[in-house]
């Protein structure tokens, strides 16, 4: 982890960390700390607002990530004048505070990094390392990279990362992995309350001047000096690929990139820790910068690989100061407006599930736990009359010249035309709500449902069925389309 | 693939009698035919619609809705970086318009829509109002709560409910319709639609053979009836695909299109 310093408040611990205005007192921020701490998740943070008497309104500004409890994956929860965004199993994301009159959430099954970004602008060039603690912060990130993680299992073994190719400064400083696991925790480290600094604590501990590897708390370093700094940037010369000279502009805003840079492939990893020359930014600077191909400047920071593995020993460990994140090149854009649903992760081969069922549909293990809200996957499988194969992951429309209205970003459909004279220009549409496949019969003719074990049926406009497994929906005497599968 | 039919685009923009600055911002190539009508303080506006102009414009020539979706989200994080700079009103722009998308091999027109700039579609038989405002007016309309005939007294008709931009999430709307000729698409800001009801819509749609011309006479009566914001008119004509001698595909469509530039009227 590391943070900018600023006005908000960061509370950073093994369960996951908070970001929170500094308008709310300091006995709330103990009381975030420890339901943090103690690891029930948002729903302990919840309660500690509730008990101050705060409502929904009055909520502060707050960006919360944190391990849910059970090990189903992070909940990354944003209200008001704040960004979360990242690299997650499926993609980066981005969750948005503003605008929301509650807040925005989204579970991450494995994230590789977080970033939390406030509207601060950013004073200081500096950017700290934290392993767990109360600080002021502006900015805070959290990074890991799978493939390098793999050399940082054991978290007691310092290992030094050489990069002997450049002068950077990760050669200077020991990696070693942070307990920090907000993929996936099942047994939150405790750090004991009496340990948890207050405010005034943290804040005298972030001086540059401080290094203590044993510490359980908070250990800052001195991350850059300005020299280094200088000579950082003096030396590397960031790529300027000539096919985009607009390049620069993207690193705008909150890392959303556009095609082209995601194109240049993992050339292009990205960094916001803000020490970035641009005049113009307000904090949020997403640098570019280069690096050799796969081996990620050797400045890799934490290891997310190690979900679940058991040997945390919880002992207080540092990142390697680094200047660039190591996260490969993220495609475009991802939306919050992603559609979810209530699922159950199978405790043996995480496949989510509907929480209707008692077993899971991939390995018929029993299923347990607490179900969440989670991005939701495909519904199942049907083929086309083209004879394709698609997945049920959106709503699909087929007609001779199908039509879709009104629609969202939520709710994009596709369009399949078909070729037969016998069929409306929009016949027949699949929808899907929560785990169900709906079909609807759009067209003049209906449409007849061959289902197992029923006789043939013919539904008329505006008719709507739950598609089972194994149905045939025949849009005329020639061309039908079947339910291969279903969730 | 089936036959592809041709466009013709004409369009112009015009700041109107009142307004010195036009903050309206119009890009009309294919695949990308839209109206993007900026507001906020100082310049923000016209930078607003400008970056909304700029992102739709560096779409692909097959784009999917999908990309459409991430270009517009990349607009909004534009407009809202360039009022945390500005530090002054919320930018935003409406934005409403065409692209020509493609989906499982064949063209589609996806409109779409934030905020009261419009998308009217119209076919041999009829002038139709695709988008639908996202203003108040046009919710308290859906709502029962005002008859259409009195919206145009509202007071409030330009509090619009969606943009693109203004720190929010933009949630724009959509529709797909297959590419299929004749038809003519008419993209319009409210500088238009403020000024003309929708029977001199239709009357001009329908009546004029040429879509510059049809452009050039929409503007002119707005002008003519008072001209109290920017207008900014793209008329879309999509010829028939039979009446085309040429099987084309959508690549000599999209090579094929002629663009006759908006005549600018001061």
């Amino acid at each position: 982890m590391r943070y900018v310093p600023g006005d908000w408040h960061g509370l950073v611990c093994a369960n996951g960390f908070i970001v929170v205005d500094s308008t709310i007192s300091s006995s709330m921020i103990n009381e975030l700390w420890s339901t943090l701490e103690s690891g029930h998740g948002f729903t302990g943070v919840l309660q500690v607002f509730a008990k101050a008497g705060i409502e929904l309104s009055s909520l502060p500004d707050f960006a919360i990530v944190v391990c849910e409890p059970g090990g189903y994956g992070t909940r990354v929860v944003v209200r008001g004048q704040l960004v979360v965004s990242g690299l997650a199993e499926d993609g980066p994301f981005t969750v948005n505070g503003y605008g929301a009159t509650s807040w925005q959430e989204k579970i991450l099954l494995a994230p590789h990094s977080i970033e939390v970004l406030t509207r601060e602008k950013q004073s200081t060039d500096v950017e700290w390392p934290i392993q767990g603690g109360v600080v002021l912060i502006s900015s805070i990130r959290m990074m890991g990279d799978q493939g390098e993680g793999q050399h940082m299992r054991n978290s007691s073994e310092l290992m030094p990362i050489s990069r002997p190719e450049s002068q950077s400064l990760s050669s200077q400083y020991p990696v070693v992995q942070t307990p920090v696991d907000l993929a996936n925790l099942r047994e939150p480290l405790s750090l004991e309350p009496e340990q948890v600094p207050s405010r005034t604590a943290s804040m005298e501990q972030v001086s540059p001047f401080v290094e203590d590897l044993s510490a359980n708390v908070i250990s800052p370093v001195p991350v850059q000096s300005t020299g280094q700094t200088t000579l950082m940037q003096e030396d590397y010369e960031p790529p300027e690929p000539d096919e985009d000279p607009d390049l620069k502009s993207t690193t705008y805003y909150l890392g959303l990139f556009e095609p082209q840079a995601a194109q240049i492939g993992n050339s292009l990893p990205h960094s916001s820790s803000g020490q970035g020359n641009s005049d113009d930014h307000d904090g949020h600077t997403i640098a570019l910068v280069p690096s050799e191909d796969d081996d990620h400047d050797g400045m890799t920071v934490m290891s997310l690989s190690d979900i679940g593995s058991e040997d945390h020993d919880g002992m207080t460990v540092m990142d390697v100061p680094s200047f660039a994140a190591p996260a490969p090149a993220p495609p475009p854009v991802v939306h919050s407006s992603q559609p979810t649903v209530l699922a159950r992760l199978c405790p043996a081969c995480r496949t989510p599930n509907s929480t209707r069922r008692v077993d899971c549909r991939s390995c018929h293990n029993t299923l347990s736990g607490d179900a969440m809200q989670i991005p939701r996957p495909s519904l199942g499988q049907i083929r086309l009359p083209s004879g394709d194969v698609i997945p049920i992951d959106k709503p699909v429309i087929i007609g001779r010249k199908p039509e879709a209205t009104r629609f969202s970003n939520s709710d994009i459909p596709l369009l399949i035309g078909v070729n037969d004279p016998h069929i409306s220009s929009t016949h027949l549409k699949i929808d899907l709500e929560d785990w169900s496949v709906l079909v609807t019969s759009m067209g003049r003719n209906g449409t007849i449902l061959r289902r197992i074990g029923q006789p043939d049926r013919r539904f008329t406009k505006g008719e709507q069925v739950i598609a089972q497994a194994g149905d045939v929906y025949c849009l005329s005497s020639e061309l039908s389309l079947t339910v291969l599968e279903l969730a | 693939m089936t036959t592809q039919p041709t466009l013709t685009v004409a369009h112009c923009s015009n700041a109107g009698h009142r307004r010195s600055l036009n903050e309206d911002a119009v890009l009309a190539r294919t695949p990308v035919f839209i109206v993007a009508d900026g507001m906020g303080g100082h310049d923000a506006g016209d930078r607003a619609s400008s970056i909304a102009v700029e992102e739709m414009g560096k779409l692909g020539p097959y784009p999917q809705v999908e990309d459409v979706r991430d270009a517009l989200t990349r607009a909004r994080a534009g407009i809202d970086h360039l009022e945390v700079t500005n530090a002054r009103r919320a930018a935003g722009t409406t934005i409403s318009g065409l692209v020509l998308v493609q989906q499982a091999d064949q063209p589609y027109w996806l409109v779409l829509n934030l905020g009261d700039s419009r998308t009217y579609r119209a076919t041999k038989s009829e002038v139709t109002q695709i988008s639908v405002d996202h203003s108040e007016v046009q919710e308290m309309i859906e709502a029962g709560r005002l008859d259409v005939l009195d919206a145009q007294n509202y007071g409030r008709r330009h509090v619009i409910t969606r943009v693109l931009g203004g720190r929010t999430v933009e949630r724009p709307e959509y529709w797909l319709f297959p590419v299929q000729g004749p038809e003519r698409w008419m993209i319009c800001s409210d500088g238009l639609t403020e000024e003309l009801n929708d029977d001199v819509i239709a009357h001009i749609l329908r009546h004029e053979t040429f879509a510059q011309d049809a452009v050039n006479k929409l503007v002119e009566a707005a002008l003519e009836a008072g001209g109290r914001d920017n207008i900014s008119v793209i008329v879309v004509d999509v010829k028939d695909a039979d009446e085309s001698e040429d099987e084309e595909t959508i690549e000599e469509v999209i090579g094929d299109w002629r663009f006759q530039p908006g005549r600018v009227m001061s």
